[in-house]
């Protein structure tokens, strides 16, 4: 496959029939987008003056949410030089980039004045949440784009440019947790200000919540990412599974805390009575708490369940519907009892926010078939052949 | 706008405001005119067939607040405390909260806590429609120009230009029973506890807007339960930004700390997976 000839072919993107129906999505999107740009919010979105971050504000959080892959992996393996990560580290920061991209272009879809979207970083709103958030994404992103350079260069032949970033890399990448570390707390804090929403979630720690779910979040992605790629490209996903196992647990670690702390809080805050009303919004609180958390916890702690391929990828992904889930309750769910009026995106809406997936994936395809960022990993058709091969693995 | 007037302690009881006696109402919307005619807001009829984007109240009685309304009156049938079930007459506009959260979440400064105490959206050029001032608002007051394609905030000024020079808003000079009074916030509270202890029967013991979000400088009394009249119950009585800048605050310390902390962790461990590779 083109994936191994990355050294001797040139720049290639193979368009199977299914890339090619995601580009021509993307023609939609485009069109979809100059309309917005040219006619406002007003026209494009279902959005009104109650709810007032609809579809497009939303993909910010569980795109920031799950691009934690990045900074919690990148410590583990660049700040700590644990070996155990390294082969998957590069998956992690690819998808972390991707994820953060989706998240600023959505943020300019989103703002009605996008031509003033600069206007923040002069006019320094400091008392604002929104300000610090938007801080540490944008130079985040400016980070990761080094980063990912820092693998782009190793094939594009600029000796220059790759030593500079070599010898940044150690700054960019201390620096480049302290960032996400902040914003992921700080996008929760955008909602220590609505405090209409459901008791069950609005909590003086939201922050910190959200902070440690899209650390324990990190873990599940890269695997889930890491299978993905491996199905797509024939690679043997089981070369990565000690590393993903140890990530998992670490993952599985933070998942407990976080569960410790949600307790002490509702207990704290005397919100268990909000849990268990049988309201919409407890019931999706429970299902959130229960299936989505406790039981990939518990299957990420049992041995025999992590150490098998299909029961660490049926957690992880359990895991990553959580998140996805909890941040959807906490911007849909638990604002909708404060909320006369209704909101149900348009189909222009929807089409914004599949397109800014869609176009992410594609990145990452094209990135993961002309860079090295899948590595670690061995042909499993050769394996299957037992054609003798040890796999490239930066260990050893 | 300078840091002075942004950190500035100001004495709630000196910020002008506006005390709305829902018992005096008649529900004539002179008020309501008055306010259109002082900012020049056109009229959009709540029957259109395609209403615009904030104008799509289900139900008349209780239209909302939209980008050509800084001010709506809303009708609510109920049992008052005299036993008696009539309709009511509510006042909706900002409330000029005492510390407000729209100007805290602003991340442009577009909005203004005037020193005279109304809350003004008072740089509509920087604003970048991120609409957190919006989700933030736990009155829902703030509204957005949905039509335009480079849409701004709109929102009651409390008429700053007049209060500035002491006189009271359009809406308060057009009231013809006094149900709005304009004055000191200080003054407004002890004439509306003097009116609820002159007339237990008639008053709610609540002075809706004392406590409310920290304080705000539109009060309300009536003689209903406020959530009878469409206000929420579940309005905390604290301060908003006193929340969100006990958490901001710390960030800076964050900044600072955890790179250095980080750096410590990548010196240490890269010098021991050096020697773990035989070192050199």
């Amino acid at each position: 496959m083109a994936y191994d000839e990355r050294y001797s072919a040139r720049f290639g993107f193979r368009l199977t029939p299914w890339r090619w129906a995601m580009l021509a999505f993307m023609l939609l999107f485009l069109a979809v987008a100059g309309y917005r740009f040219a006619f406002g919010l007003g026209p494009t979105t279902n959005l009104n003056d109650e709810w007032t971050w609809g579809l497009w504000k939303y993909l910010v959080f569980p795109a920031v949410a799950l691009a934690g892959c990045g900074y919690g992996t990148v410590f583990l393996a660049h700040v700590l030089h644990i070996k155990r990560f390294y082969p998957v580290v590069r998956v992690a920061m690819v998808v972390s980039l991707l994820g953060y991209s989706i998240a600023m272009v959505g943020l300019l879809f989103d703002i009605t004045v996008y031509y003033n979207f600069w206007r923040p970083f002069v006019y320094w709103g400091y008392t604002s949440i929104l300000f610090e958030v938007l801080w540490c994404m944008t130079l985040y992103w400016t980070i990761q784009i080094l980063e990912f350079g820092h693998i782009a260069f190793e094939r594009i032949d600029a000796p220059l440019i790759y030593k500079a970033l070599d010898k940044a890399m150690p700054v960019l990448i201390c620096v480049g947790i302290m960032l996400p570390t902040l914003h992921q707390a700080s996008l929760g804090g955008l909602f220590i200000a609505t405090t209409q929403l459901y008791p069950a979630w609005w909590s003086l720690w939201i922050p910190w919540f959200f902070m440690i779910s899209s650390l324990m979040v990190g873990p599940a992605v890269v695997t889930f990412s890491c299978w993905a790629l491996c199905r797509i490209y024939g690679k043997r996903f089981e070369d990565l599974m000690p590393s993903l196992t140890s990530l998992c647990l670490v993952g599985a670690g933070l998942m407990a805390f976080y569960v410790v702390l949600k307790v002490w809080d509702l207990t704290a805050r005397g919100a268990w009575g909000y849990v268990f009303n049988g309201t919409l919004q407890g019931n999706m609180f429970l299902l959130e708490h229960v299936v989505f958390l406790l039981v990939p916890l518990v299957m990420f702690l049992t041995p025999s369940i992590r150490n098998s391929v299909g029961g660490l990828l049926t957690a992880s992904i359990l895991t990553g519907v959580g998140v996805i889930l909890n941040r959807t309750n906490v911007m849909f769910t638990g604002l909708a009892p404060a909320y006369t009026q209704t909101y149900f995106p348009t189909w222009m809406e929807w089409v914004g926010f599949f397109g800014l997936i869609i176009g992410a994936l594609l990145v990452i395809l094209f990135f993961v078939e002309n860079f090295r960022v899948l590595e670690g990993v061995s042909d499993a058709e050769k394996v299957e052949k037992g054609v003798a091969q040890t796999p490239a693995t930066v260990e050893g | 706008m300078g840091l002075a007037e942004r950190t500035a302690k100001r004495d709630p009881a000196e910020l002008f405001g506006i005390l709305f006696d829902v018992n005096r109402c008649i529900g004539c919307r002179a008020c309501q005119s008055a306010c259109k005619e002082a900012h020049n807001l056109p009229y959009v009829p709540q029957n259109q067939p395609h209403r615009p984007r904030g104008a799509e109240s289900t139900d008349w009685n209780k239209p909302d607040l939209t980008p050509y309304d800084y001010l709506v009156m809303n009708a609510h049938l109920a049992e008052g405390k005299d036993g008696e079930t009539k309709w009511w007459h509510v006042r909706r506009a900002c409330m000029h909260c005492v510390e407000p959260i729209c100007f805290e979440a602003c991340f442009v400064h577009a909005y203004r806590k005037t020193p005279e105490g109304p809350v003004v959206y008072v740089h509509p050029e920087v604003c970048t429609g991120c609409r957190y001032c919006q989700l933030a608002c736990p009155f829902q007051a703030v509204t957005l120009e949905w039509e335009d394609v480079f849409s701004r905030i709109s929102k009651c000024p409390m008429c700053y230009e007049r209060v500035q020079q002491g006189h009271p808003p359009a809406c308060v000079s057009a009231c013809p029973t006094k149900a709005l009074e304009f004055g000191k916030r200080g003054a407004l509270l002890e004439k509306a506890r003097e009116r609820i202890k002159k007339h237990p029967d008639k008053y709610v013991d609540h002075i809706f807007g004392e406590k409310e979000a920290g304080g705000t400088s539109v009060l309300y009394i009536a003689g209903v339960p406020f959530e009878k009249l469409g206000f929420s119950e579940d309005i905390i009585d604290k301060s908003i930004p006193k929340y969100t800048w006990k958490y901001i605050s710390k960030a800076p310390i964050l900044a600072v700390s955890l790179p250095v902390a980080f750096a410590a962790l990548y010196v240490y461990t890269k010098r021991r997976a050096e020697n773990e590779d035989g070192g050199h």
